[in-house]
């Protein structure tokens, strides 16, 4: 399944549909430098970290396979590679008249990238053609037209695949308005000379039936020939901290995940830790009392015995991935949220806005309606969610871990408690701040019971937050039952 | 030229980490490189039988914060000299090599083994920041990380750290199983990042004819016995293993005897500068200075 998954190298800083990303075939323009070919390469290497079949296809007499091999850290693991030259030398020895042959050469090209790839037919594929701009220099325009669409046509059928052509020159020249128009969209790069440094920029400029806002990223090569996004080579403003090793930035910062800044050298040792011992490894709540803004969500029935352990286990995977997705989780830095996994929900706490927990409710909420859509009734999720604001200790647990608790998420999972499928229900504390702060929220957020009481006989103030499109505007059935 | 730093790495003990790491930085600073070599096997620290100097502090002091870097970085050119001058017949060298050496004492790897979840944290912002401030500090052509052993906390961030993993094995002692895992859940989330990782076979048999009574001053002796054979870089084993890891192999050290069972440790390489082993390590140290 891609969703959540990313297809293109810096697709969450480059792409803002509110779809997912599609496999589809993409024109990659930039002139001369911009980065084409090392943005192809990060493609290649992310596939084959996905388990991707990956092919490219070098049109270029400037590129050995040797060369090629470098730019994958293990020859073992390189994508395979064809090459046009080699089958223009296999055409020129077949034939005196190696002009009139051409139709074949792309031809027999585009022959055995389709039976390469589907030789592996059942593997989500990844192709890159680098680069047309060599191709048009040694055919006719009809061969290429008809080569690229042949190729764009091969993988649309089999579905499954993403792909790159690379073309040299700006978008509005006549070949990319061409070659733009027989794939799915465009993605283009600038760059720029600027200080004796070369900034460059990227962004989606079209893609077919999706709505993208087209947006620059900027990307950095690092030596080892890896991209960086969101990274501004301008030097870092005064205060700025690096999220690892906690010393100012002076010079260079590097933009992590929910902008969190790094020094450039910090930010991929940071990757690597996060990768193996996940991001908590590395941030660390000062012990003492913290004020948070509590969610905290279960998926209703579960625990049915009539539902397999397997479709148990694919629900919460899913619930977590959606919860990642949503903006209002993964943009907050790491080290301002708290999050405490429960088995069959998550609590996460938000350190700083109190209007995050109502916001990713409100996200998830319309993310699980697409989810849901066209799905038999035990696939589909139904959660509760409950939100409150309050203090909380940070205490360390049996495996040394860090955790919480107090007040704030005490109150937040005895008002979600009270919820059926879909209820977003908030304690008082938060609902009242959060009603006080906006006139929108004034509208989502409706009284259900003035004194409510729960467990060990204490009252709480409940509202439900709803719209057209997410909450549960019923009465929950326990605060109906107990009056 | 970019600082590499190359961490020095194996599934199982008793690989030969340390005599390759010691004897490569050495060799390294020999040649004209400026090398820090890191003692990042915290649990049984080794290095200090190779270079026998008493540091004004350790970097277990560094890492609980109660030492500075140039505290426990201890140079040591003087001793690659001293043996340049003693058994190469030349007077000076233009490299120069630090050490940060790691405390032997079990009272020293208790404090760093027994830390709570926020002193490992710091203690790993500190090692991050010692590789940080040696770049840019010691102006360094290489950072060289000896780690202990497996999957355990300090040689899983020693590998974080670094851009370059040699994966040391010893032949005939070699888990598979285990070397591929490593491989596939440590090393594969690195390079992910852009780490690149080399397995490097130690102790290959085939080699070395056994002689009897071969001493380390028998050079003619020693050298005569050591024949290469066909097949030498391709045995069966090391191509599975670079199949299933995914790795090439970095190099491929013979098994010699009179260092397998020499009494103490020290740097052959130095110590010996036609010693067949020596011209392994020029050979990996070569590698290293260009093919990285």
């Amino acid at each position: 399944m891609d969703q959540n998954k990313t297809l293109i190298p810096g697709q969450n800083y480059i792409f803002s549909g509110s779809e997912d990303f599609p496999r589809c075939v993409m024109l990659l323009v930039g002139p001369s430098g911009s980065g084409k070919t090392a943005y192809s390469m990060q493609f290649l290497r992310e596939g084959i970290t996905d388990g991707d079949y990956c092919l490219y296809i070098n049109c270029s007499y400037a590129l050995s396979h040797e060369r090629f091999d470098s730019y994958f850290y293990n020859k073992t693991e390189a994508p395979e590679f064809l090459s046009l030259p080699s089958f223009q030398k296999v055409e020129e020895v077949r034939s005196d008249n190696s002009a009139s042959n051409n139709t074949e050469i792309l031809s027999n090209l585009l022959k055995h990238v389709t039976r390469s790839l589907s030789k592996n037919q059942l593997t989500p594929a990844r192709v890159v053609v680098d680069s047309l701009t060599d191709i048009i220099a040694r055919f006719s325009n009809e061969e290429v037209q008809r080569f690229v669409a042949g190729l764009y046509d091969f993988l649309k059928a089999r579905g499954n695949a993403t792909a790159l052509f690379t073309l040299a020159g700006t978008v509005s020249a006549p070949a990319a308005d061409v070659f733009g128009s027989l794939v799915d969209g465009i993605i283009q790069l600038r760059m720029e000379d600027s200080d004796e440094e070369v900034q460059r920029d990227i962004r989606i400029l079209s893609l077919k039936t999706i709505h993208n806002v087209p947006k620059w990223a900027r990307f950095h090569i690092a030596k080892n020939g890896n991209l960086h996004f969101g990274q501004d080579n301008t030097p870092s403003e005064k205060g700025l901290q690096c999220k690892l090793c906690h010393e100012p930035i002076v010079g260079p910062v590097a933009m992590g995940e929910a902008e969190s800044p790094f020094h450039p050298s910090c930010l991929d040792t940071y990757r690597k830790l996060g990768e193996i011992y996940g991001s908590n490894m590395i941030y660390t709540l000062q012990p003492g009392v913290v004020s948070t803004s509590f969610f905290f969500i279960d998926i209703v029935g579960l625990s049915d015995p009539l539902l397999s352990v397997e479709n148990q286990i694919k629900k919460i995977e899913d619930l977590n991935l959606l919860i990642g997705s949503c903006d209002a989780f993964s943009r907050v830095p790491r080290d301002e949220k708290i999050i405490l996994p429960t088995g069959d929900g998550m609590a996460v706490g938000f350190l700083m806005n109190p209007e995050l927990p109502l916001q990713l409710s409100i996200q998830l909420h319309r993310k699980l309606r697409a989810f849901n859509a066209g799905k038999v009734l035990d696939k589909t999720i139904g959660v509760r969610i409950g939100l409150s604001s309050g203090s909380v200790f940070v205490v360390s647990d049996i495996n040394n871990n860090q955790n919480v608790w107090g007040p704030g998420i005490i109150m937040a999972r005895r008002v979600m408690d009270l919820g059926d499928s879909g209820h977003i229900l908030l304690a008082d504390n938060i609902a009242e701040t959060l009603m006080h702060l906006k006139d929108e929220y004034k509208k989502m957020i409706k009284p259900v019971s003035m004194g409510y009481k729960i467990k060990h006989g204490q009252l709480v103030k409940l509202y439900s937050a709803y719209s057209e499109d997410f909450g549960n505007p019923a009465m929950p059935a326990r605060v109906l039952e107990l009056g | 030229m970019a600082t590499k730093c190359i961490a020095f790495h194996s599934y199982k003990g008793g690989t030969g980490k340390t005599t390759i790491a010691s004897n490569c930085a050495a060799l390294l600073a020999k040649k004209g490189f400026k090398v820090a070599l890191l003692d990042l096997d915290v649990y049984a620290p080794s290095l200090l039988a190779y270079f026998q100097r008493q540091p004004r502090k350790w970097l277990n002091d560094y890492l609980l914060g109660n030492a500075e870097v140039e505290e426990v970085m201890t140079h040591v050119t003087d001793i690659v000299e001293d043996y340049t001058r003693k058994y190469d017949n030349s007077a000076e060298i233009k490299g120069k090599l630090w050490i940060g050496f790691c405390s032997m004492k079990k009272e020293e790897i208790y404090r760093i083994e027994s830390g709570t979840s926020e002193t490992s944290k710091s203690q790993l912002r500190r090692f991050i920041l010692l590789r940080d401030n040696l770049i840019r500090d010691y102006d360094l052509d290489f950072v060289i990380i000896d780690t202990s052993p497996g999957i355990r906390y300090w040689s899983i961030n020693a590998l974080a750290v670094a851009d370059t993993l040699f994966l040391t094995l010893k032949m005939g002692d070699i888990d598979v199983e285990g070397t591929k895992r490593l491989a596939s859940e440590i090393y594969g989330s690195l390079t992910k990042y852009g780490t690149r990782s080399f397995l490097l076979f130690n102790r290959v048999s085939g080699y070395c004819m056994p002689v009897h009574g071969t001493q380390f001053s028998d050079q003619e002796n020693t050298t005569k016995n050591t024949t290469l054979i066909d097949g030498y870089g391709t045995s069966d084993a090391e191509n599975m293993l670079s199949k299933e890891t995914r790795m090439d192999v970095i190099s491929a050290i013979p098994c010699y005897c009179d260092i397998q069972f020499s009494r103490k440790e020290f740097l052959t390489a130095l110590r010996y500068p036609d010693h067949p082993f020596t011209k392994e390590m020029e050979i990996l140290a070569n590698a290293m200075a260009t093919k990285l």
